[in-house]
């Protein structure tokens, strides 16, 4: 009971504390073409159902419900599985977009992606990695001020 | 490796290396397709801080299920058929999904006949025709390769697949002892674990024999349900004389994509007739030239056979039936020849080929398969089996039937003058 009443004591100033509260939700999406009045036009649907060779379009929304700004919130999202990443498809305003080829233990822009291949003579080759090679994505964002909210997307092509 | 050093902020640079090359080398395939009812899990997390050094994280998830990517299944071709009239020929099919899930295709024939009415087609799943496909429909199931694996030449080998949305003891339609195709490789299944579920991220597997050989899968590869059926096609009746034929377009389609289809020919062969006359020299018993043939003990030959005045040559017309269809209303008509004299009653009918011939009486109408026509000097024989001279007048009578493959002889004797 000792314990308990100093947890409590312990938790019972943080919910007084201002702090950030950081929201995320992720969407799937996936462009179907409608005709609307004679004319074709493109429309984004939720994506439940995908067949080899579609497009799915992610959105990670973000808000950040608290009362002061999250620093340096970093959205780590891994390509998912039965998915290829498509090429330049990652976007987020005002964020600083990275990719990872090694599952997420190292972060680099694409042009300083690289690999190297062992050619099996005693040499080495360094190559640019492909986006096919991506295996998660990352946006930084510096700040998000209270109650503002942000989105993050990317497109993969489902295998 | 300064600059990857580098790149990778000191980290073992060796192990990197090693990780890479490994990814450089076994890339998936290009055309990798996920097999029907995978979910595609997609998991953000997203960390920030406070500014005063606290560090909070949180995830969102959302599921994408893969959708059925119908495609027309793949046919195989058998060769055509010849059967005799009346007969049924069978073809031996097997069909093979291209589709990336379970989905049912419908088989049809459409016949083009040719002096054939139509056949009657039916789709049966075993090979002693008992077992019908109902409705023409056959259900393929169909999954992919998860990660890439060798399958043994013997014993068993374990594929794993994505788990699909149910657990229902099969994977996106394939149970074990199912055939399947994975590359154009055949193998049958050992068994299977269903670890399906909603929104199961998991694998479940196929457990296949090996086929002979050391097949390797890369991940992506389909693994494609096949099964064999056997269309039957029951000949049409012949409508006239020579071959019939049944060319029969076979299709099979899921309703959404052009059908597979695959055209045979089935011949249905009639009556074909030859007619050849020997002779021999009853007289002297002089051999001709060529293969004799012997009927009542006598040979006769196709040529090279002379006779004098007042000896007698005796004829023999050899009428084969060379097609596997009954020639019906065979009836032998021969002028006797110039420069001899038909000797009374000598016409005899073996219907079948034995080989021992029949006596004939001369009449006409006198119920018997001949008759001879003074007036015109020729002789007429219903030949075949059944044949008769029931017409009252010359000609009239009705011929025999001489069945596929075999032969009938006529023989009569002529005097030379």
């Amino acid at each position: 009971m000792r314990i308990l009443l100093m947890l409590a004591m312990l938790c019972l100033p943080s919910l007084l504390w201002a702090k950030p509260d950081v929201k995320i939700t992720v969407e799937a999406k996936q462009q179907i073409v409608v005709e609307k009045d004679g004319k074709k036009v493109v429309k984004l649907v939720e994506a439940k159902d995908v067949q080899p060779g579609d497009v799915v379009i992610y959105q990670l929304h973000y808000r950040n419900d608290g009362d002061t700004a999250a620093k340096n919130a970093v959205l780590v999202n891994p390509i998912p599985n039965n998915t290829r990443y498509i090429d330049g498809s990652a976007f987020g305003a005002g964020a600083t977009i990275e990719y990872s080829i090694d599952g997420g233990k190292h972060y680099k822009q694409p042009s300083l992606l690289t690999y190297t291949v062992d050619l099996g003579d005693g040499k080495t080759e360094e190559r640019v990695a492909s986006p096919e090679q991506y295996t998660h994505i990352r946006w930084v964002v510096s700040e998000i001020p209270a109650g503002k909210s942000g989105m993050a997307s990317f497109q993969v092509r489902v295998q | 490796m300064r600059f990857l050093k580098q790149l990778i902020g000191g980290a073992s640079a060796v192990a990197i290396v090693a990780m890479m090359t490994a990814m450089i080398i076994a890339p998936q395939s290009a055309e990798a397709v996920t097999a029907a009812n995978a979910t595609i899990k997609n998991v953000v997390t997203v960390s920030y801080g406070d500014g005063a050094g606290f560090t909070t994280s949180t995830t969102a998830t959302n599921f994408v299920i893969v959708d059925l990517k119908t495609a027309a299944p793949t046919l195989s071709a058998p060769a055509d058929a010849t059967i005799s009239a009346g007969g049924t020929a069978t073809f031996t099919y097997t069909i093979t999904s291209n589709a990336n899930g379970s989905d049912i295709y419908n088989l049809s024939a459409i016949s083009t006949d040719a002096n054939v009415s139509a056949p009657t087609i039916d789709f049966y799943s075993n090979a002693a025709l008992t077992t019908v496909i109902t409705g023409g429909n056959v259900t393929l199931g169909a999954s992919d390769v998860h990660t890439a694996v060798t399958i043994a030449a013997t014993g068993t080998t374990t594929i794993t697949v994505p788990a699909d949305q149910v657990a229902d003891g099969s994977v996106n339609g394939i149970i074990a002892g199912d055939t399947i195709s994975i590359n154009g490789n055949v193998f049958t299944v050992a068994s299977i674990v269903d670890n399906g579920g909603t929104n199961a991220v998991g694998t479940s597997s196929i457990t296949v024999n090996g086929n002979g050989a050391a097949v390797p899968l890369t991940a992506g590869m389909l693994i494609e349900e096949q099964k064999t059926f056997y269309m039957a096609v029951k000949a049409g009746t012949l409508a006239g004389v020579g071959n019939g034929t049944h060319t029969v377009t076979l299709s099979a389609g899921n309703g959404v994509d052009p059908a597979a289809t695959d055209v045979t020919v089935t011949t249905i062969s009639g009556p074909s007739l030859q007619v050849d006359k020997y002779s021999a020299n009853l007289t002297s018993g002089v051999a001709g030239s060529g293969t004799a043939v012997t009927v009542d003990g006598v040979a006769f030959y196709p040529s090279g056979v002379v006779a004098k005045p007042g000896e007698q040559i005796g004829y023999l017309v050899i009428i084969t039936n060379n097609g596997a269809g009954n020639a019906t209303g065979v009836k032998v008509v021969d002028p006797i020849p110039a420069y001899t004299t038909y000797v009374a009653n000598s016409l005899a009918l073996d219907a079948t080929g034995a080989g021992t011939t029949t006596g004939l009486t001369d009449g006409i109408g006198d119920n018997d398969a001949g008759e001879v026509n003074a007036t015109s000097s020729e002789i007429t024989v219903y030949a075949g089996s059944g044949g008769v001279n029931n017409g009252g007048a010359y000609g009239g009578g009705t011929g025999g039937t001489v069945a596929g493959g075999a032969t009938s002889y006529v023989r009569f004797t002529v005097t030379v003058d």
